[in-house]
């Protein structure tokens, strides 16, 4: 077929314990908008990465316009036109944005620089597409959003034929989602191919022309976007029906408030929000991104100051309560970057799981290695975590179960309130599943649990009550059972019922 | 409005700071002493610094991309021990072809701690130390104690002065215009910038990291191989030792200058500004006839005086954009 | 399939025997042979005795800057502390015992302080630890200069002497105080609380704080244990050598921080223990004897000494990859 301008053929890509992709097939016609779907862990990052030349496949050929593809390194993709934006900012907050997004190609003559054209082909740019970033301030002085945009003019700006954005709308609301909608449908019509990743099923349905779900790095299933409806795609995604997958908590209880938060601000980022966690309740926050609930949990925990407000754990003030403290009295949290400020990487299995709780086998500062022993092998098996042995190193689990070793880690406090931030991202299907069995049996062991998640299936599918986040202040509140995708989104982009 | 190299907008106010205290230092010193504001000594002060001021130009490049180089000064040591043979000639264009080989020299040895160091990965501290090491021991096995000869006609060319202007200080204006050239307004230049704060993200940006890191040690070595010339031709004799408070002082004169450890931010202007700070005390010492030894103490003071300046101007920088924000 | 077997194979032997110790102890026999080789009749356990009082002082300060490293850090001013320790305990005791506790006294008091100073740096002004130490090391070392006015007279307290000369048992007073240390090393490393924070913290240090670990004192006590080991080094070499000099902590710096590199710790932090470290300083000590016997001089050691710690990190940094 002329039309298909990118084909993958049998890609397989294994990681230590875990075989991320197998033998998959993909293709990409030019001027469509494929959206690439699936769980977390299903695959989909892994098959982009080798795409843009960050992993290589152990298996499998690409051609791009007939021509085998063959690609080593990011610039190479690059050069050979696809553009990628990540997820997560990929930029260096030294340099400005004319060098983030000229770094590695840049405009010169006779080898001296050219500032003047780069900062010209930018401003032109982005005149086309409605951007206004100064190409001479630098990244470190940027807003989530801005710097996402500088991601894309880097991509965009060498007229790729083939775009891949993964995940673009997680910090955007409604009214820049709408704005990144029309670039796109710009592009296709200037016959680039883009391959859209996200967890947003409304906006694939509203831009996307073909489907591809992924699933425990297979390919379930290539549709038409009309030809088929979501209940179909999610069914695809997941492989069970909903209701399987999170734990049934219709019928549990809920008892007395063990957290309370009170008038509570910080700086920038929250103002003045209420509310009460109660002892066995999932309490979700959501909201899109970057809205202030990262740090509102991170402020529970200590790690950084409240600027106004009380809180209250069991009756008692918090307010001139440190962080060490606040974890001896019980209060766990689980950061949504595991490899960045969870783990560590170069230590065992036991000795990640033990560290937060080293208070409470001290003996005389030395460690009682016996009853660590112990009780980290107890809540490894209660997790059913998968090692081979206790002294294994951290890095050799698969995510999900470096995810039960963060968990296990805040349960060695016994704790009553556990903060958890983003509770399956990077943990594949399976894992998610026996996460969500673990949360729903800490409930029922009475503690509290108060999590964000961007991932808006998981948020309705595991809370109990719903806080929505809008700039910093609780935008709507949703209960199990009325809460549904639209109401959310509706309440997250600042639209009062 | 054109902007000449973007990179002075950012770190303007780092390099601010230092030119001030750097100031402040002279005017206090000159209405202070006479012997100091004579024009003899603020002549001979300039050329003084020049040597430090040089190579920690290439000291700069390392630790802007995110290394260290600790083996300048023994390069220098070498450099000069090797000047005193090659350059012991009649000829002043002997002497001139013997210098340029010295200058490759310096590149080579840049290059092997480039390549010990990206292709081998042993971290550069090791590295550089390791080759200091070496090269102190060729040093003295190529010159045993200070001695040799430099072609009188070449050292007296090299020293030149014509009034306030010197041969010396051209030659490091020269080097700085060439090297900022590179620094900033070249590829390879935003490269050393990349790679100094993320070498990861670099990587994944496109940029060549491990060329990118090689061509910082091989401008350090470079530079060093000047600073021995120099040397040598103001001692007129080559000295196998000479160059070891070298590696301290260009480190200590780079971040001075509002260069960063942690790699990614730096100046050039700040270097030399730094170099010509701690070039001065030892003559303000002898001005003001205070115990040499004392400058240890003021030397240590000093750095860290500037490191605080430089983490207060940060905090306040930091909480000014958050306000802003 | 080939390379999946030979990965197997390198488990395995990864998991039978801690690989960073290999190395060294091939390094050492190696040496040995070499000894026994090109001078016969040499190789003694008197001989061997000696090099390890040589070794003992690199040894001492190579455990504190372990530590350091083990925290994420480094720490330059060890030689200048064993300078300073070395120049107020011979100026303090004025060869008498009478002196001995004042003058001990009184270096602990400098170590103490000269290590807090670090940290506070450090920890509090956000000076980068190479720039920090930097500056203690040049501070010091010019209050030395100016104490002493460049020529330092006095002599060592006779129990300071006999520390620094003696023999127990036909082994050096200064040995055994190394091992012990050593040992006191491994034990707050491997058993302690302390020890396992240490390495949270030099792992990854903000997951050490979200852990509730308190990485700003655990920062300041490497600091302070490091200057507290140089100093004690510095009093057992103003023992042996009775008088002080402004040259003598010369090469303490590079040559610790190359025993703990050699011994197969990161310098990144984290990663790494004390049997290397203490392996490092003594194939060190013991490669320059060998030259020293060889009739090898300054020039040969140098360059030597460069190759052969430059090759060995370069091999511990292979067989981590691997």
């Amino acid at each position: 077929m002329s039309s298909d301008c990118l084909k993958m053929i049998g890609i397989s890509k294994r990681f230590p314990g875990v075989q991320a992709l197998d033998d998959v097939d993909f293709t990409l016609k030019r001027g469509e908008i494929h959206a690439l779907v699936g769980e977390n862990g299903a695959g989909k990052s892994t098959l982009m990465n080798i795409l843009g030349g960050n992993v290589k496949a152990d298996a499998g050929y690409m051609e791009l316009n007939g021509k085998i593809l063959d690609i080593s390194c990011p610039i190479e993709s690059l050069n050979k036109g696809i553009g990628f934006v990540h997820q997560e900012s990929n930029l260096l907050e030294n340099l400005t944005v004319l060098e983030n997004i000229f770094l590695a190609r840049e405009e010169t003559k006779l080898g001296i620089l050219n500032h003047q054209t780069m900062r010209d082909k930018i401003v032109e740019f982005q005149s086309i597409y409605g951007y206004q970033i100064d190409p001479d301030r630098y990244v470190s002085s940027l807003s989530i959003v801005e710097k996402q945009s500088v991601e894309i003019i880097r991509a965009l700006i060498c007229d790729p034929q083939i775009l891949i954005l993964d995940e673009p709308t997680a910090a955007l609301d409604s009214n820049e989602t709408e704005r990144l909608f029309s670039i796109l449908s710009q592009l296709q019509n200037k016959g680039v191919a883009i391959i859209y990743i996200s967890h947003r099923i409304e906006e694939i349905f509203k831009i996307s022309q073909r489907i591809t779900v992924l699933k425990d790095g297979k390919v379930v299933g290539v549709r038409k976007t009309n030809c088929v409806d979501k209940d179909e795609i999610i069914s695809m995604m997941v492989g069970r029906v909903l209701e399987d997958i999170y734990p049934n908590r219709k019928n549990h209880l809920i008892g007395k408030p063990v957290l309370s938060l009170r008038n509570v601000s910080i700086h920038k980022h929250i103002h003045e929000v209420s509310f009460d966690l109660h002892e066995g309740e999932i309490l979700g926050l959501g909201g899109l991104e970057g809205h202030g609930q990262r740090e509102l949990l991170r402020a529970i925990f200590g790690d950084i100051a409240f600027s106004g407000g009380s809180l209250f754990g069991c009756g008692n003030s918090y307010d001139k309560v440190g962080m060490r403290k606040r974890i001896h009295s019980g209060i766990g949290y689980v950061t949504h970057d595991r490899r960045g400020d969870g783990l560590f990487l170069n230590e065992t299995v036991q000795k990640n799981i033990a560290i937060a709780s080293l208070h409470l086998r001290n003996r005389l500062g030395f460690i009682d290695t016996n009853q660590e022993k112990k009780k980290v092998l107890e809540k490894i098996e209660q997790m059913s975590i998968k090692i081979t042995d206790i002294n294994q190193s951290i890095t050799d689990l698969s995510g999900g179960n470096q995810q039960k070793v963060m968990l296990a880690r805040w349960l060695l406090i016994n704790p009553y309130v556990l903060l958890i931030d983003e509770p399956t991202k990077g943990v594949d299907v399976g894992a998610r599943m026996s996460v969500y069995q673990i949360i729903d049996q800490l409930t029922k062991e009475g503690i509290g649990i108060l999590l964000f998640t961007s991932d808006m299936m998981e948020l309705i599918g595991l809370s109990d009550r719903i806080l929505v986040f809008y700039e910093g202040k609780i935008s709507g509140e949703l209960k199990r059972g009325e809460a549904t995708e639209e109401k959310i989104m509706r309440a997250a982009s600042g639209i009062r019922e | 409005m054109k902007k000449r190299g973007i990179k002075i907008d950012k770190q303007k106010k780092g390099v601010i700071t230092i030119f001030t205290l750097l100031s402040v230092v002279f005017i206090i010193m000159c209405f202070y002493s006479s012997s100091f504001r004579s024009f003899y000594n603020i002549t001979n002060l300039l050329v003084q610094c020049v040597p430090l001021a040089c190579v920690a130009i290439g000291q700069t490049f390392v630790i802007v991309s995110g290394g260290i180089d600790l083996s300048v000064g023994s390069t220098i040591s070498i450099c000069t021990a090797i000047a005193s043979k090659l350059l012991n000639t009649d000829s002043v264009f002997e002497a001139f072809i013997g210098s340029m080989l010295i200058l490759i020299m310096g590149i080579f040895i840049g290059l092997i701690n480039g390549v010990g160091i990206n292709f081998l990965n042993v971290p550069p501290l090791i590295t550089t130390l390791c080759s200091s090491t070496i090269l102190s021991g060729l040093a003295l096995y190529i010159l045993p104690i200070a001695g040799g000869r430099i072609n009188k006609d070449f050292a007296r060319f090299i020293f030149r002065k014509w009034t306030i202007i010197s041969m010396p200080l051209i030659i490091l204006l020269i080097i700085f215009l060439i090297m900022r050239t590179i620094l900033y307004k070249t590829s390879i230049g935003t490269g050393f910038y990349a790679i100094g704060k993320n070498r990861q993200i670099a990587k994944s940006m496109g940029v060549n990291v491990r060329r990118t890191g090689i061509i910082a040690y091989v401008i350090a070595g470079f530079c060093a191989a000047i600073t021995g010339l120099l040397l040598a031709c103001r001692m007129r004799v080559g000295d196998p030792t000479c160059g070891v408070p070298f590696t301290m002082d260009s480190i200590t004169a780079s971040v001075i200058g509002g260069t960063s450890m942690s790699g990614g931010v730096g100046l050039l202007s700040g270097t030399i500004a730094g170099a010509f700070l701690i070039g001065m005390l030892s003559n303000v010492m002898n001005n003001l006839a205070v115990n040499q030894f004392y400058q240890y103490v003021l030397k240590g003071g000093l750095l860290i005086v500037a490191m605080i300046v430089y983490s207060i101007s940060g905090q306040i920088e930091r909480k000014r954009n958050e306000r802003s924000n | 399939m080939n390379e999946n077997v030979m990965r197997e194979v390198i488990d395995m032997i990864n998991k039978r025997i801690p690989l960073k110790l290999t190395l060294l102890i091939f390094a050492t026999i190696c040496m040995v042979l070499i000894q026994y080789i090109l001078v016969p009749g040499s190789v003694t356990l008197g001989q061997f005795m000696i090099v390890s009082r040589q070794a003992s002082a690199l040894g001492i300060i190579a455990l504190g800057q372990a530590i350091v490293i083990l925290v994420g850090g480094i720490d330059l001013s060890v030689g200048s502390i064993v300078m300073t320790t070395n120049l107020f305990c011979i100026a303090s005791m004025r060869g008498s015992n009478d002196y001995l506790l004042y003058g001990l006294g009184l270096c602990f008091l400098i170590a103490v302080l000269v290590g807090f100073f670090n940290s506070v740096g450090i920890l509090y002004l956000g000076i980068a630890p190479f720039v920090m130490t930097l500056c203690t090391m040049t501070i010091l070392q010019g209050i030395c200069y100016v104490y002493t006015q460049g020529a330092p007279t006095g002599s060592a307290a006779p129990m300071i002497r006999s520390l620094g000369t003696g023999y127990f048992c036909k082994i050096p007073y200064s040995t055994i105080i190394w091992v012990v240390l050593a040992f006191v090393s491994i034990i707050i490393l491997k058993l302690t609380t302390l020890g396992r924070k240490i390495y949270a913290v030099g792992g990854n240090s903000r997951a050490a704080e979200l852990s509730g670990i308190n990485s700003k004192a655990i920062i300041t006590f490497a600091y302070i244990f490091s200057a507290i080991l140089s100093m004690i080094a510095g009093v057992i070499l103003s023992g042996y050598l009775n008088i002080s000099s402004l040259t003598v902590g010369g090469d303490y710096v590079n040559n610790s921080l190359a025993a703990v590199l050699i011994g197969g710790n990161a310098i990144s932090g984290g990663k790494g223990g004390i049997i290397g470290v203490v392996f490092g300083a003594f194939l060190m000590t013991y490669l320059l004897a060998i030259l020293t016997m060889l009739g090898i001089g300054e020039v040969g050691k140098l360059i030597v000494q460069g190759i052969v710690i430059f090759t060995v990190v370069a091999l511990q940094g292979i067989r981590q990859k691997s």
